[in-house]
């Protein structure tokens, strides 16, 4: 079979001894960088890309690779042990990730994050290997109204992200919408609430945004107080890092179901593994009989964003390699790599490179099989940082994070924009408002504001044209459906509980 | 009644003294409005509103702003009728961190690298008083050789290692 | 790892370096690139500052200063002493800037001294999946019967500017509609939802020769050397839309002349070179070969000939 041939050309390619070496080098540098709070994939590999002048392009891009989705593996790390994302889109595992930790079970959180993300970027390979051209097809389908479409369901999903009241979890959404307004207008040009800065022209960072509001603002909250008892010694044993019968049973659905999200949101460019995580989380929670348990270390809740994640990491390459159209930061700066050595991907690529092709793919395996490896045994290790005394952490973890901030675009502005962030993140902390939402509307936001002006340009101001449309139309009335759903099952629960109470009273 | 919220975990277990009324989701409601109202007024006095189906850059910020304030005041005003709890503000730890943070962005560019690390960490001891001088000292020169090595010897970031500038 | 290859690199240069003359450069020389890691003007700055190693035998230290359409990296070089050690490389967004941005933080005219214009290569208008005609007079026939939707990568980016221009030296009915960026700009016109985008030959040239999107017209008079089979704006009676895309160096405002020309002079010599030549042959662009004082022409023209477009089209208002 052509199927087979391809995938001997492509380990052929991937375990010769150079390529195998980059390969171990990308994701063993990739997983300390994602572990790293601050630092994220993009920063890591922009530090590193003028090494691709000096190498080989299929080695070049096998190791830049394997630091990208190296980092989504080692990014739920510090979210686990410290309610700090490594990377943006593990910012979500935070939300169960964390209390797992502080129920002791910190072990069993990185140990099925690793299952989960070695799952997520298996189903993400196979997708890549045998549907590139077909979903890159698909992918082109998606126009500014199947794009606002998907948003506004992804926003109606955000609400129902943390287990605060209603009210406050809206507020959030439509305060990081707000937020994300700073900066230049993407369709007028205008520069809206920069007040004359010329760093606010390009609006805030979502890193800068991600790591203020998680990672600073959890130190400004944790330094000076009272910590909570000393953490197990026991969670470090071995014994208590393997997931129960229960544990597994709870996460294969959401593992898969993970997946299947993150493979679709990563393979459309301009989402990507952040939103991927979020849709996989709010899904998880929706769909749950025992929503509740979700932000209280949920196993689900940290299986299914970081399969998604993982998924969305390898389905990412689809449309920078069959269309040579780039869907994020990260993924530019894989194509710059390509462009480098005179190679221009686009559909021809898979026939005329291919081994540069089914090498990187088979590469993928490889590494994430060295990160299954590699990443077990850390556990423990990581586990054992628990044990620092958080007085001497913190300072270090201060340090990285600004020097992640500044790293991306050399501009000290970011430092202070972390800062920023931290100190609101600390003030809601305290005003017991949640930072999930927050984030996801900043993220959704822009693509929901955009995405509807684009629309409407192009359906010359009539929005019947973008309700009719097939796949638009689908969405929207979902997303009413999912609505009304919310809505009507807040009532009911509201109202039993009401009974229960009064039955309880009398 | 509001479920628990984990993000503040760390700093549950104080002062769980009960106040009259909800303080906290009153001034987190009034903030929000204030805010959202701000927004409003800003947008509606620099940027063009265009139509629902032709929108110029003031309508999201508008629209959004005015939803904030909403939302403000669903979350304010039934805070005053309910009971809450304390809330410490910790000003030692938010200043010295600040600092600390504030330092390095000042120095980066002036100094390199492994002095502005050293000056972050050892700033941000200072936020509790359980790190003796000598040994803040000995945590921020590690600090400072530990970043070294990974982001200039390791990672090649281009940034002077240290420098003077007067 | 990255620094020991970089040094092994350096070092294996620097045994065949022909030593610099004269008192140009006496330290190392940064070259300032106002956009991020791995874009097409770092891709160009990259191989140039290893070649300008071996001609200065001095280190040239690129610095990614991305921001505000290139103005934070523009800004920081205005405010380098003009001795040459601080250099500047940057597109046509440089002459676009000045006339959509109110607050710029230095002058266009007197704190930045043209040097060298590296790469000219001229701007194509593209059609996807949607659009019939095969060149630009067709195009204009089409617009006859719909509304062409003409894509950008964002308000105020070049390709934004060229086509207000378009539309005003054609009449072409048209509405333009912007996307975030080169990339979605091109999805969203394979996808059909999208009609044109205009880019110079290095950014659009690969996806035609993909066959995913057609080239309607080169924007110039004449046919382009390196494109005979592209038809000319000039062919479908389309005048005074043939502005060029460029990269070029720039200098701190006031620098001396002589020292200009020297820095003008080692340009050319390492645009010459193959490494930079074959990076021109993959682009379809062509070597600049202009004194400083021909190149501030242009650049002052284009300034003045975008700011006119501005205050006509009411871009940026």
């Amino acid at each position: 079979m052509d199927l087979l041939a391809n995938f001997a050309l492509g380990l052929e390619t991937a375990i010769t001894p150079t390529n195998l070496f980059y390969c171990f080098a990308g994701v063993f540098l990739g997983t300390f960088v994602g572990v790293i709070p601050g630092i994220g994939p993009l920063a890591a590999i922009s530090m590193l890309f003028p090494i691709t002048f000096y190498l080989d392009p299929t080695a070049a891009l096998i190791m830049l690779a394997g630091i990208y989705y190296g980092t989504t593996y080692g990014g739920s790390t510090a979210s686990i042990l410290l309610n700090m994302p490594g990377a943006t889109s593990a910012a979500v595992t935070c939300l169960d990730g964390y209390p797992m930790a502080q129920k002791g079970r910190a072990g069993i959180a990185l140990f099925m994050t690793t299952i989960a993300s070695f799952t997520g970027g298996s189903i993400g390979i196979i997708m890549l290997s045998l549907f590139s051209p077909l979903i890159a097809e698909y992918a082109l389908t998606f126009g500014p109204a199947e794009y606002f479409a998907l948003m506004v369901l992804g926003l109606v999903a955000a609400s129902t992200i943390t287990n605060s009241t209603p009210s406050k979890g809206l507020a959030m959404v439509v305060l990081g919408m707000l937020i994300a307004t700073v900066g230049i207008d993407s369709q007028s040009g205008a520069a809206r609430f920069t007040f004359g800065s010329m760093s606010l022209m390009e609006g805030f960072g979502i890193s800068a945004m991600a790591m203020g509001l998680f990672g600073i603002g959890e130190i400004l909250s944790s330094v000076g107080a009272k910590r909570d008892g000393k953490i197990d010694k026991s969670s470090a044993r071995l014994r208590n890092m393997i997931p129960s019968r229960d544990d597994w049973a709870r996460s294969w659905r959401p593992g898969l179901r993970g997946s299947a999200i993150g493979s679709f949101f990563g393979a459309l460019p301009g989402t990507g593994p952040s939103i991927a995580s979020f849709m996989a989380y709010a899904f998880e929670k929706r769909i749950s009989a025992t929503p509740e348990r979700f932000g209280n270390g949920a196993i689900e809740g940290v299986v299914a964003p970081e399969s998604a994640n993982n998924a969305a990491d390898q389905t990412a390459f689809i449309p920078t390699l069959t269309l040579g159209i780039p869907g994020s930061a990260t993924m530019a700066l894989m194509l710059g790599a390509l462009m480098v050595h005179g190679i221009q991907p686009g559909p021809t690529l898979i026939s005329q490179q291919p081994s540069l092709f089914w090498g990187l793919v088979m590469s993928f395996w490889i590494g994430n099989l060295l990160l299954l490896v590699l990443n077990l045994p850390l556990i423990g290790l990581w586990v054992r940082l628990l044990m620092v005394p958080y007085h001497y952490l913190y300072p270090a973890i201060l340090v990285f994070v600004c020097i992640g901030a500044y790293s991306v675009r050399s501009n000290p502005a970011d430092v202070v924009m972390v800062l920023g962030f931290g100190v609101l993140g600390y003030v809601m902390r305290l005003a017991d408002l949640p930072a999930a939402p927050l984030l996801l509307g900043f993220v959704l936001g822009p693509l929901v504001e955009s995405q509807f002006r684009r629309a409407m340009v192009l359906a010359q101001g009539d929005f019947t044209v973008v309700m009719t449309r097939p796949i638009a139309g689908t969405v929207l009335a979902l997303t009413a459906l999912l609505l009304f759903w919310t809505l009507a099952s807040t009532y009911l629960r509201y109202r039993r509980r009401t009974k229960t109470t009064l039955s309880a009273q009398g | 009644m509001v479920p628990d919220c984990k993000e503040g975990d760390r700093t549950r277990g104080e002062g769980e003294e009960e106040l009259e009324r909800n303080y906290r989701d009153a001034f987190a409601g009034l903030s929000l409005a204030i805010f959202g109202g701000a927004a409003v007024l800003y947008a509606l006095s620099k940027y063009p509103m265009g139509t629902v189906t032709r929108m110029g850059p003031g309508m999201m910020p508008v629209t959004l702003g005015a939803i904030l304030l909403v939302f403000g005041i669903i979350i304010a005003v039934p805070a005053l009728f309910q009971r809450g709890e304390r809330v410490e503000l910790r000003f030692r730890a938010l200043i010295v961190l600040s600092a600390s943070i504030l330092s390095f962005a000042l120095m980066i560019r002036e100094f390199g690298l492994v002095p502005s690390v050293f000056a972050t960490t050892l700033i941000a001891t200072f936020a509790e008083s359980k790190v003796t001088l000598v040994r803040a000292l000995i945590l921020s020169a590690s600090t400072a050789l530990l970043t070294w090595s990974i982001f200039i010897l390791g990672l090649g970031l281009t940034l002077p290692s240290y420098r003077w500038p007067f | 790892m990255k620094a020991l290859i970089t040094a092994a690199a350096v070092a294996a240069l620097g045994a065949g370096v022909a030593h610099a003359q004269a008192d140009f450069p006496t330290g190392p020389v940064t070259l300032i690139v106002p956009y991020g890691t791995g874009g097409s003007t770092d891709m160009t700055a990259r191989p140039l500052a290893i070649e300008l190693e071996e001609i200065w035998g001095q280190p040239v230290v690129i610095q990614n200063r991305p921001g505000a359409g290139s103005m934070i990296g523009t800004t920081e070089m205005t405010q380098a002493a003009p001795d040459g050690h601080t250099l500047l490389i940057n597109t046509a967004a440089i002459t676009t800037a000045p006339a959509i941005q109110a607050d710029l933080q230095f002058d266009p005219v007197d704190d930045v001294t043209p040097i060298s214009l590296l790469i000219t290569s001229p701007y194509v208008l593209t059609g996807g999946s949607n659009v019939n005609a095969d060149d630009l007079a067709g195009l204009l026939e089409e617009s006859q019967e719909r509304t062409i939707f003409m894509s950008t990568a964002g308000p105020g980016s070049s390709g934004h500017f060229m086509s207000e221009l378009v539309i005003s030296a054609s009449g072409l009915n048209a509405d333009i509609v912007h996307f975030g960026g080169g990339g979605e700009a091109y999805t969203n016109m394979m996808g059909g939802h999208a009609d044109t985008y205009i880019s110079t030959t290095a950014s659009v040239m690969p996806y035609v020769n993909d066959g995913r999107i057609k080239a309607l017209a080169v924007l110039a008079p004449e046919r382009f050397e390196l494109l005979p089979d592209v038809p000319s704006s000039g062919e479908a009676g389309v005048t005074g839309v043939d502005i060029e895309g460029w990269v070029a160096v720039f200098g701190p405002g006031g620098m001396d002349e002589e020292l200009a020309n020297r820095i003008n002079a080692d340009l050319a010599q390492a645009m010459a070179s193959e490494r930079m030549q074959e990076q021109l042959e993959q682009n379809y662009a062509v070597a600049g070969n202009l004194t400083p004082a021909e190149f501030r022409e242009i650049y002052l023209r284009d300034m003045q000939i975008w700011q006119n477009l501005a205050d006509e089209r009411g871009i940026g208002q």
